[in-house]
């Protein structure tokens, strides 16, 4: 035991990007199937935009760029972005989101393992508070229109059962998004089998999450902010947990400070879905959680 | 050849350049005596290190024999005169160890031959060819000590008495690092700042036992196994190492635990294993995945000391990088190739250092105020008696 220990490689840094990148697959192929082939197109161009943002930081920084490409971190915030960004938004938005994220999310921090904030969501919000009109519309049906996020927000003349019957709602939640975070929840099941990802914060996350809606859920009312089986698969609510608050970069180790850390994410998307301006509020309920990190890191040590 | 030895700390040299030493001849004392293991010419000395030309290689017992049953103040004396440290890979002063041990009280022995090491067979070795010293030395620790014996073994055999308590263990890293003993042996999970001494238990290592059995015999400790590349050899302490393998530097240790040290290292007296020193890897950057974390045993926040930049010593001792173990289980999982191993090492070592040099403040804070006051006592019965003196001769007068 002790010996197969010291000779059996740990995962590589690389191996464990591949394989998160792997895990998206389904969720990629459920959007791109929902979506068309606009989904993919982002993705396409926030890869090469990611790719040429990290060369150039890591020139700019005189680091090794061919060795710093290798680690496959840039990608999978391309990915992150990309699923992020309407398809079908103008192209400055991914290509804003992208840049910033790389640039400023992570190399202004000192490149990969320092920053602060997750890059893919730093780079979305950056360009969703930029450019709020591109990012307020995705296809529903063929057609431009509401999420079923928004449609929930502004609609309080409607009960949840008549909204429900809106086409911007599918079966459970948004038009298709069910199925969308079912795939990668399921993607998600993968990293959670390989070991890559913990199970704590994301189940802490969605339960959390699914408590604060059953606490506003008002019985369907007009009044009501959804039910907990909607904000589960409404917008990117599994891609967040599964792939972005679960980022090691930029969440707490001590396991009390991980769940303290999903409940900051969870309260804050939750308040923003129900009563903010915003379509959904996960960037910034990540983005809070990370802010909170190193003081959980230090007082959960 | 040339033989080299390290100076413990606390302890001096006590030959010059050019003096000619016989195998066996002390070199150095203090808190740890230092043999020669050869027989030469001093060749140079600095604060760090003693160079001897080695003229000859045969060894004899230095020392008088020793009775077994001899009181225990003259057998801890042998095992100081011996220069014995803990040869499973601690190094501290075995009879301060067992004076300590005396001091408090103990009524459980260990004897450790749990080689959890991977590339670290010496201990096995030992217990194979030496079994009669090594029972020796046992029953001389159990005279010493008055404690119940019990055995601890890996793969390897220890030898054994029906009055004693084998265990054999899994020897998966850390299991033979004394706390994990404590705590597999006799469930006792032993406090940050506490010791297997607090608990009436002592851990001494199946070569330091041997050690002291041929210290009983007449021989200092000028020689050890080791395993060198997969092959136990006895070898004399201050044996280059480069005398013993090829190349410009090498690994000391175990494949987990192990140092990098330089061409010209020695055998030391806690060289437990040698190798080729392993092809350096290209660390990457931290990405804080915390595997680090979860398999360190002793449940530190290693991700966080890993990451911390040295001299943040404040930090490091809030976050107890002073009770790392260094059982080096931290560097082969991290996915980034970073030592984590010799980052902990650097900050255990700065939080110790400090801690020392705060109490060696203390102390002599200590001991300026109990001067201040033992002086103001003192001259206040000066001025008491010059008082009375006045006072008689003034009645005289």
């Amino acid at each position: 035991m002790a010996e197969t220990m010291a000779s059996q490689r740990a995962p590589d840094s690389r191996q464990t990007m591949l394989w998160v990148s792997a895990a998206l697959l389904p969720g990629i192929a459920t959007m791109a199937a929902l979506f068309g082939a606009a989904v993919l197109l982002n993705l396409g161009v926030c890869l090469v935009v990611a790719w040429l943002t990290e060369a150039v930081c890591l020139r700019l920084r005189h680091r090794d760029w061919r060795a710093g490409l290798r680690d496959f971190s840039a990608p999978v915030t391309a990915l992150l972005v990309g699923l992020a960004v309407p398809p079908g938004a103008p192209i400055a938005a991914p290509v804003l989101a992208t840049v910033t994220a790389i640039a400023l999310g992570k190399h202004a921090y000192g490149g990969l393992g320092q920053n602060l904030f997750n890059p893919a969501m730093v780079g979305y919000t950056v360009a969703l508070v930029s450019m709020p009109a591109a990012f307020a519309l995705w296809p529903v049906d063929a057609a431009s229109g509401a999420t079923a996020l928004d449609t929930l927000k502004h609609n309080d003349g409607l009960t949840l059962a008549e909204l429900l019957r809106t086409p911007a709602f599918g079966s459970i939640g948004g038009y298709g998004w069910e199925w969308a975070n079912l795939a990668f929840a399921m993607g998600g099941a993968v990293l959670i089998a390989r070991g890559i990802i913990g199970w704590r914060l994301p189940v802490t996350f969605l339960l959390a999450l699914g408590g604060l809606a059953l606490a506003f859920h008002d019985g369907g009312s007009s009044r009501s902010a959804g039910s907990p089986l909607m904000h589960w698969s409404m917008g990117s609510t599994m891609l967040a947990a599964f792939f972005v608050l679960t980022d090691p970069v930029t969440h707490p180790n001590p396991r009390r400070a991980q769940i303290y850390f999903a409940l900051i994410a969870a309260a804050t998307t939750f308040t923003i879905r129900a009563w903010g301006s915003y379509p959904d509020g996960l960037a910034f309920g990540v983005l809070l959680a990370n802010a909170a990190t190193p003081y959980l890191d230090r007082r959960f040590a | 050849m040339i033989a080299r030895y390290l100076r413990p700390m606390q302890s001096r040299w006590c030959v010059e350049p050019g003096d000619v030493v016989r195998c066996g001849a002390l070199l150095g004392s203090g808190r740890v005596r230092t043999h020669a293991a050869f027989t030469g010419t001093v060749a140079s000395i600095d604060d760090e290190r003693l160079e001897l030309d080695v003229a000859g290689t045969e060894q004899i017992p230095s020392l008088d024999p020793l009775d077994v049953h001899s009181s225990r103040a003259t057998v801890l004396e042998r095992i100081e005169h011996a220069g014995i440290v803990g040869l499973g890979g601690g190094g501290f002063p075995t009879h301060l160890k067992l004076a300590e041990a005396l001091r408090r009280g103990v009524d459980k022995l260990v004897i450790n031959a749990v080689e959890c090491e991977p590339g670290v067979h010496c201990d096995a070795a030992l217990c194979e060819q030496f079994e009669p010293e090594i029972v020796q030395g046992i029953e001389a620790l159990q005279h010493l000590l008055d404690a119940e014996v019990h055995i601890t073994q890996g793969a390897a055999t220890c030898p054994s008495r029906q009055a004693w308590q084998t265990h054999t263990l899994n020897a998966d890293t850390p299991a033979g690092a004394e706390r994990q003993l404590c705590r597999s042996i006799f469930g006792i999970t032993l406090a940050a700042d506490e010791r297997p001494v607090h608990h009436g238990i002592v851990v001494v290592n199946v070569g330091t036992a041997h050690a002291i059995a041929r210290a009983l015999q007449g021989w200092p400790l000028i020689s050890r196994m080791v395993t060198v590349a997969g092959e136990n050899r006895w070898l004399a302490i201050g044996t280059p190492i480069s005398s013993l393998l090829e190349g410009s530097s090498f690994r000391v240790g175990g494949r987990l635990s192990g140092q990098t040290v330089g061409g010209d290292a020695p055998i030391g007296k806690t060289t437990n294993a040698v190798e080729p020193a392993p092809a350096s890897r290209n660390a990457q950057p931290c990405i804080n995945c915390a595997a680090c974390d979860v398999i360190c045993p002793e449940d530190l926040p290693v991700a966080q000391l890993a990451r911390l930049p040295r001299g943040n010593v404040e930090a490091a001792q809030r976050l107890a990088a002073d009770r790392c173990i260094e059982c080096g289980l931290c560097t082969p999982v991290c996915p980034s190739h970073i030592d984590v191993l010799t980052i902990l090492r650097q900050h255990r070592h700065d939080v110790r250092h400090a801690t020392t040099q705060r109490q060696a403040a203390a102390a002599a804070g200590n001991r300026f105020e109990a001067r201040e006051q033992r002086r103001a006592v003192q001259s206040a019965l000066r001025e008491a008696r010059r008082q009375e003196r006045l006072q008689r001769r003034q009645r005289n007068g």
